[in-house]
C-alpha cells in the first residue's frame, strides 16, 4: 500500500522534539532536572597527599610529580623551587621522609621521590637561567649568618621576597653543613657551588671568613641589618667522656668531614680505623674513612641492634655493602696509648631509656674489651657555639632561645635549623633545616611588616589515608631503582655512588604515583556518571564541574574516585542547589500549560522539511 | 550472484585511544528519569559517545525507552524513536533499509547514518530474539543492535527473563520458607547464539561499561564493520540487584573479572577474548571468587555455601570445560550435574 | 465539617512502603472512627525508579468524599516529607490553605529548615522529627543507598514485609497525630507494629509555631 496521498495533519509533522524543549548538550533536559533524587552531594576537595605532610619543608610533591608525569619539567622545577631552593642538593642527601610517608608503600613499593627531585634539580643546574627571580626590592636589609641548608633556604626566600641580604659565613667556602657535613662521593662539590651561585644570582651577597663574634658582634647586626636570621648550626663536636679522648689520632666526625669538604684536611688515617657512633654522620665517617685509605673500618655503637640506630638504613645497608664491620651493644671507655691511640677500651652497655644527662648505662662489672686501632673518629652528635650571644637568648640545652615562631623575644632576630630544632624532637636533617629557613623567613617578613606571625610547626590538615582511595585503577608496578657504582670500586674513590635518573625512568616513577587525596584529571568521574552531570568543558585539566540540577546522588563517582578527591557531603548542608520542582515531573506549573498552548498554537507555524 | 548485496559505506569510526581522546560531546544528557547509579544509562551514555552526531537511535520498550523518554521530553540529542518490545530487530531493518531507499531516491543527502537498535533483555532474550536473528542475516543492511542486559525485566519491578541467572529473587521467583532456589535455569548466551548462528553477522561482542573505553571502541568497531551486527552488555541493576547504586561500576568489574562475564568479539568469524577476560585466559591475573560477586546482591542473600559453591562449579566449568571457554557451552563429556536440593 | 487532606512525599523504591504505611493507617482508623476516608498513590509520578519523588495522598471527611474520583491532592492541609532533602526539591506547598502543616524527617532543627520551605507564610506549624534516629539508623540519609529491600512492592506485586508502618513510618505518623488531630490517638495507635519509635516520637518531635489561623 502507498503512503502517497495520505494526509498528516499539521500537528503532527513536527516532531515532539520541537515540542517539549529540546535536550541541549551542556544544559540536559530541562524539564526532568534530576537533581531533587539526590541527598549526598559529591564534592571536589583537594586533601593534603602523606608525602607532602611528611617532608620537612612540605614541598608540593604530588604536584611536581603529576607535572613530571606529564613531561612539563620545567613546570615542575619551578613548582620545587618554592618550597626548596636546592633539589639538586636534597635530591642526594635528603633522609625522604615522603618516601616512608608514601601511600604507595603500602600497597607495592614507594615511589622513588627523592630519585625524581634529583633528576629536577639537575635539570635545574642545566639551565642558564634559574626560573626563580627576586623579588621587588623593598630596600631593607636582612643579614642570614650561616650559609647550611637553614641560611640558605632563609636568604633564598628572603631575596625572593625582594629583601636584600648578606650572607656571613665563617669558613672560607660557603655551604655549611651542605659542603662540610656531606662528603663528595654524595654530593659531588660543583652542585653545591652552582646552588650557591644561583644565590649569588638571586642578587645575595655572600661574605666569607666572617664569623660572627669574633669579625661582627651582636650589636654591629643590630646596628646595620633591619633584621637577622641566624642559622648557625650545632657546630662543636661531642665527646664520649672517655679517658684519653685528647691523644692523637683521635678524630671528631663533623670536623674530620668538614676539613676534607673544605679542602684543609691535614689528617692521614692508618690501615685500622674505628668510628663510634651511628648516626648518620658516624656512617658517612666511616664510608669516607675507607676511602681516606683505611683498610679495615670497624663501627662501634651502643644501639643493640641495627633497628635502633639513628640513621638512614640505605646508607647503613651501602656502608655494610662497602666491607665496614659493625660492633653493636659497646661503649668507649678509654682510649689507650703513650700519646697516640693505640688500643681501645670498651665495655658493653645499653641505652637505659632514662630521660636523664646520660642514657647511657655502661656495664663495667665485666671485664673490658681491647681493641688495637690506628685512628678513632667519634661521632656522637654535636652542640651549639653560642659564646658570643646575650645571655638572656640562651636556654638550657645550650642552644638560642626562641618563641613558636623562632623569634629572640621581640627583637628582629630570628633563629632557624638545627640551632632552633635541637632538642624540639624535630630530626635535624637537611630537608627539617630548608623547612625551618622557609618558614622562619616567612615570619621575618611578617614581623617587619606587621603582620601576625605563624607557628614554626605546620598545622595538619586532612591527609590522604589509603583506605579512602580506590586500588582497582593502580596495577601494582615495581619502583625504579638508581644505578649505584659496585661495593670495590666505590669505596676508594671519591665518585658518587648513586647515579641519577633518565628522564624515561623519572616519567615512568612519576607515573607510578597516586595523587593521594588531589584530583590529577584522570577523567574517571566524566566517565563513569550515567546521568551524565560530571561537565568537562574545555579539554584542560581538571576543571570539572557537576551539574547539580541533574546529579542524582548515587556516588558511583565518589567511590570510583582514584585519589579519593571527590567526597560525599549532605545536601541539606548546602544553601544553594535548590531544584524547585513544581509537580513531580514538571519544572514550573506552567510548563505544561504552554506545551499546550504550542501544540494548539502548532497550526501556525510553518510546516518543517523532514 | 556475489556482487548483489552491496554493503553500503559505513562511518570511519576509529577507536578512541584514552580517556582523554574521547569527545565532549554528549548525545545522551542528563535528564533522563532513570535509577540512581543505573548502569544502562551509562551504556546508552556511551553508546551514543561512541557512534557521533550522525545516528539514529531506535529503542524498544524497557527501563531506557520509558525512563529516559517520560511525558514528551526525552535526553536524545540524536534523533530516536519507539519501537514495541520484541521488534527491536526489525525496526533497525527497516529504518536502515528505508534510509538506504531515501538516499537512492534523493530525499536526503547520501550520507552513512549510523542506525543502533537498543533492547532490553526482555525485549531482546526473550521477545524479539527472532526479530534480531533474521535481521543479522541481513547482511546488505547496515546496524546495530545492542542489547543491554540488567537481568530481569527492571522496568516493571524485576521479572524474571531468559537472562536471570540461577537462583537470582525476582518477583516471579522469590525465595520462600519452603523452597530456597525458585528459579532454576541458567542464562541464556546470547552472544554465543547470534555469533554461532548468523554467518553474515560480521561482528558480535559482549561488553561490560565499566570497562567504558573497551566498551566505546567494541561499539566503534560493530558500526564501522557493517552489515548487521550485535553486541550484549551486561549492566548491573541497582534496583534488580539489590545493591546500594554506588557499588554499580564496582559489580560490573566483578562480574568480569570473576568470570561470569567473559568479555569476547567474534569478528569475521575470528573469535578473540577481549580485556581483562584476554588477561585472566592467559593466566596473567586470577578470577575473583564468584562469592565476592554474588554477596554483594541482594538477589542472592538467599544463597548458602551450597548454592555458593554450585555456582563457583558451573563458572569453573565453563572455563576450563567448555570447547571455547565462555563463549559456546559444547563440551567434550558429559558431566553429571548436581545442583544443590532446595 | 470538616475535611482535610494529607498528602506524603516520599522517594521511590526505598521508602515507597514508608509512605503508603502513612497513608494506610490513617485513613483506616479514620474510617474505624465514623469518617468517610480514602488512600491513593500516584502513578503520574514514575514510582519504579529508586529515589524518584512519588506522592501518596490521603483523604478525610465528616461527610461522603466528592472528589473520589480526583487523582491528585489540589488543596493539603498536611504535607509530609519521609526524606529530609526533598525539602530543596519540589513545591509541595502548592495549594495549600493557609493554617497547614509540615511534617519532615530530618534530624536538623525547624529554625534550619525553614529557609528552604517556599510559602512558609501558609503554614501554622513546621514539624521535625528525627525518624531515622528513632526506628532504625538504616534510615540515615548516608545509608539510603542500602535501601533497596521494598524493591518490589511500587506495583504491589510482592511486598515482603506485611507489617504496619515497623520502621520510619512510626514515627512520622505519631508526629503527624499529635500535631494536627486528624485521627484520634487511641485509634491509630494499635495498629503501629514499631510501638517504641511511635512513643518516643511523641515526646521528641520539634515543633515551630509559625502564623496562627484566625479563626
Amino acid at each position: 500500500m502507498s503512503t502517497k496521498g495520505t494526509r498528516i495533519p499539521d500537528w503532527l509533522k513536527v516532531p515532539f522534539a520541537g515540542i517539549t524543549p529540546g535536550p541541549s548538550q551542556d544544559k540536559g533536559q530541562n524539564l526532568f532536572p534530576t537533581g531533587n533524587w539526590r541527598s549526598i552531594r559529591p564534592v571536589y576537595r583537594d586533601k593534603l597527599p602523606p608525602c607532602n605532610n611528611a617532608c620537612g619543608t612540605n614541598e608540593k610533591i604530588q604536584g611536581y610529580l603529576d607535572l613530571v608525569k606529564r613531561g612539563k619539567y620545567l613546570d615542575a622545577y619551578a613548582l620545587i623551587k618554592e618550597d626548596m631552593p636546592f633539589p639538586s642538593v636534597t635530591g642526594r642527601v635528603c633522609y625522604h621522609p615522603c618516601e616512608q610517608a608514601c601511600n604507595r608503600g603500602k600497597y607495592d613499593e614507594a615511589i622513588s621521590i627523592r630519585a625524581v627531585e634529583r633528576f629536577l634539580g639537575d635539570l635545574g643546574q642545566s639551565l642558564k637561567h634559574d626560573v626563580v627571580e627576586a623579588g621587588p626590592s623593598n630596600g631593607k636589609k636582612v643579614a642570614v649568618v650561616g650559609s647550611g641548608p637553614a641560611g640558605h633556604s632563609a636568604a633564598y626566600q628572603l631575596a625572593r621576597i625582594g629583601y636584600k641580604v648578606t650572607i656571613l659565613e665563617k669558613s672560607s667556602k660557603a655551604g655549611g653543613l651542605n659542603r662540610g657535613g656531606i662528603p663528595d662521593w654524595v654530593l659531588p662539590q660543583h652542585i653545591l657551588d652552582r646552588e650557591i651561585e644561583r644565590l649569588i644570582e638571586l642578587g645575595i651577597a655572600i661574605k666569607t671568613n666572617c664569623e660572627v663574634g669574633k669579625d661582627v658582634s651582636w650589636d654591629d647586626l643590630k646596628r646595620d641589618y633591619d633584621a637577622c636570621v641566624l642559622a648557625i648550626g650545632l657546630t662543636e663536636p661531642n665527646g664520649v667522656r672517655a679517658e684519653g679522648e685528647d691523644k692523637e689520632g683521635v678524630l671528631y666526625g663533623l670536623p674530620f668531614l668538614r676539613d676534607i669538604g673544605m679542602g684543609t684536611s691535614k689528617v692521614k688515617l692508618g690501615p685500622r680505623v674505628a668510628v663510634i657512633g651511628g648516626g648518620n654522620t658516624a656512617i658517612d665517617c666511616a664510608r669516607e674513612a675507607l676511602r681516606q685509605g683505611a683498610i679495615e673500618v670497624t663501627m662501634i655503637t651502643v644501639e643493640a641492634n641495627t633497628d635502633e640506630m639513628p640513621c638512614s638504613p640505605e646508607d647503613l645497608h651501602d656502608m655494610l655493602e662497602e666491607g665496614v664491620d659493625l660492633w653493636h651493644g659497646r661503649a668507649l671507655t678509654a682510649v689507650l696509648g703513650a700519646g697516640k691511640v693505640e688500643t681501645l677500651q670498651l665495655h658493653p652497655a645499653r641505652f637505659s631509656g632514662a630521660i636523664n644527662a646520660s642514657p647511657i648505662t655502661i656495664n663495667r662489672n665485666v671485664p673490658a674489651e681491647r681493641f688495637a686501632v690506628d685512628n678513632v673518629i667519634i661521632a656522637v652528635g654535636q652542640r651549639a657555639s653560642i659564646d658570643w650571644l646575650p645571655q638572656e637568648f640562651k636556654n638550657e640545652r645550650g642552644t638560642i632561645k626562641i618563641d613558636r615562631f623562632g623569634r629572640l623575644g621581640d627583637t628582629n632576630f630570628f633563629a632557624a635549623g638545627d640551632i632552633a630544632q635541637f632538642g624540639s624532637g624535630q630530626p635535624l636533617m637537611v630537608v627539617n633545616a630548608v623547612g625551618d629557613g622557609k618558614r622562619v623567613a616567612f615570619n621575618l617578613d611578617k614581623a617587619l611588616r606587621g603582620e601576625p606571625l605563624q607557628p614554626r610547626t605546620v598545622a595538619v590538615d586532612v591527609i590522604m589515608d589509603l583506605n579512602r582511595m580506590n586500588m582497582t585503577y593502580f596495577p601494582h608496578f615495581p619502583r625504579a631503582h638508581q644505578s649505584m657504582l659496585s661495593p670495590v670500586t666505590r669505596r676508594k674513590t671519591q665518585v658518587e655512588v648513586i647515579q641519577g635518573f633518565s628522564e624515561k625512568q623519572a616519567s615512568e616513577e612519576a607515573g607510578r604515583c597516586f595523587s593521594c587525596g588531589t584530583c590529577n584529571a584522570c577523567d574517571n568521574c566524566y566517565l563513569v556518571c550515567p546521568e551524565p552531570c560530571i561537565a568537562r568543558p574545555e579539554r584542560s585539566n581538571g576543571l570539572y564541574k557537576i551539574l547539580v540540577d541533574y546529579c542524582k546522588g548515587c556516588r558511583v563517582c565518589i567511590e570510583e574516585c582514584p585519589t579519593g578527591c571527590l567526597e560525599g557531603v549532605p545536601e541539606l548542608d548546602f544553601d544553594t542547589g535548590v531544584v524547585r520542582m513544581d509537580t513531580a515531573f514538571a519544572i514550573s506549573p506552567g510548563l505544561h500549560g504552554r506545551q499546550a498552548e504550542e501544540l494548539l498554537n502548532l497550526a501556525s507555524r510553518p510546516a518543517k522539511d523532514i | 550472484m556475489a556482487t548483489y548485496i552491496q554493503i553500503d559505506p559505513t562511518q570511519k569510526l576509529d577507536p578512541f585511544k584514552s580517556v582523554k581522546k574521547l569527545p565532549l560531546e554528549e548525545y545522551f544528557t542528563s535528564g533522563h528519569r532513570t535509577c540512581q547509579g543505573c548502569e544502562s544509562a551509562l551504556v546508552m551514555k556511551m553508546m551514543a559517545k561512541a557512534a557521533g552526531p550522525r545516528s539514529i537511535i531506535l529503542g524498544s520498550t524497557g527501563c531506557m525507552y520509558v525512563a529516559n523518554t517520560t511525558y514528551y521530553s526525552t535526553s536524545w540529542v540524536v534523533p530516536w524513536m519507539h519501537t514495541q518490545l520484541g521488534s527491536s530487530g526489525s525496526a533497525a531493518l527497516g529504518t536502515s533499509a528505508a534510509l538506504k531507499v531515501l538516499m537512492r531516491k534523493g530525499k536526503i543527502k547520501n550520507e552513512p547514518i549510523n542506525v543502533i537498535a537498543f533492547c532490553g533483555d526482555g525485549g531482546g532474550a526473550d521477545m524479539g530474539v527472532g526479530a534480531i536473528s533474521a535481521t543479522l542475516t541481513h547482511a546488505e543492511y547496515n546496524s546495530l543492535i545492542l542489547m543491554y542486559d540488567n537481568e530481569s525485566y527492571a522496568n516493571t519491578d524485576i521479572q524474571l527473563s531468559g537472562s536471570t541467572p540461577w537462583g537470582a529473587n525476582t518477583t516471579f521467583s522469590s525465595p520462600g520458607k519452603v523452597k530456597r532456589i525458585m528459579h532454576r535455569r541458567w542464562k541464556k548466551n546470547m552472544a554465543g547464539m547470534m555469533a554461532a548462528g548468523h554467518p553474515e553477522c560480521k561482528y558480535v561482542a559482549t561488553i561490560c561499561m565499566s570497562y567504558g573505553l573497551h566498551g566505546m571502541n567494541s561499539i566503534r568497531k560493530a558500526l564501522a564493520i557493517g552489515g548487521p551486527t550485535f553486541i550484549h552488555s551486561l549492566d548491573p541493576c541497582p534496583k534488580g540487584w539489590d545493591y546500594d547504586p554506588y557499588l554499580s561500576h564496582e559489580m560490573g568489574e566483578l562480574a568480569v573479572n570473576s568470570g561470569v562475564w567473559p568479555l569476547y568479539e567474534v569478528e569475521n568469524g575470528l573469535l578473540r577474548l577481549t580485556g581483562r577476560t584476554e588477561q585472566i585466559a592467559a593466566g596473567k591475573i586470577r578470577r575473583v571468587p564468584v562469592r565476592d560477586y554474588l554477596l554483594k546482591q541482594g538477589r542472592f542473600a538467599h544463597f548458602t555455601n551450597d548454592d555458593i559453591d554450585y555456582f563457583q562449579s558451573k563458572i569453573d566449568d565453563m572455563w576450563e570445560k567448555w570447547l571455547i571457554p565462555g563463549v559456546i557451552p559444547f563440551r567434550r563429556d558429559v558431566e553429571a550435574d548436581t545442583p544443590p536440593s532446595s | 465539617m470538616s475535611y482535610t487532606e494529607l498528602t506524603v512525599w516520599t522517594r521511590g523504591i526505598i521508602m515507597d512502603k514508608e509512605g503508603r504505611d502513612i497513608v494506610n493507617s490513617i485513613s483506616a482508623s479514620a474510617r474505624l472512627e465514623g469518617k468517610y476516608a480514602q488512600a491513593m498513590e500516584n502513578y503520574v509520578d514514575n514510582p519504579d525508579r529508586t529515589n524518584a519523588p512519588t506522592r501518596k495522598y490521603c483523604r478525610v471527611s465528616d461527610t461522603v468524599l466528592e472528589n473520589e474520583l480526583t487523582y491528585e491532592n489540589e488543596h493539603p492541609n498536611i504535607v509530609v516529607l519521609v526524606e529530609g532533602t526533598m525539602v530543596k526539591g519540589w513545591d509541595y506547598m502548592r495549594g495549600m490553605p493557609p493554617g497547614g502543616t509540615l511534617v519532615i524527617n530530618t534530624h536538623y532543627s525547624p529554625e534550619y529548615m525553614i529557609r528552604f520551605v517556599p510559602g512558609a507564610e501558609r503554614l501554622s506549624q513546621l514539624v521535625c522529627i528525627d525518624a531515622a534516629r528513632l526506628a532504625h539508623h538504616k534510615w540515615l540519609y548516608y545509608r539510603l543507598g542500602e535501601l533497596g529491600l521494598d524493591r518490589l512492592s511500587t506495583e504491589g506485586a510482592a511486598e515482603r514485609s506485611k507489617l504496619m508502618a515497623p520502621d520510619i513510618a512510626a514515627p512520622l505518623i505519631a508526629a503527624i497525630v499529635k500535631t494536627t488531630g486528624i485521627v484520634k490517638m487511641q485509634t491509630i495507635q494499635p495498629m503501629i507494629v514499631n510501638k517504641n519509635a511511635f512513643e518516643m516520637a511523641l515526646e521528641e518531635l520539634r515543633i515551630m509555631p509559625l502564623n496562627p489561623v484566625a479563626v
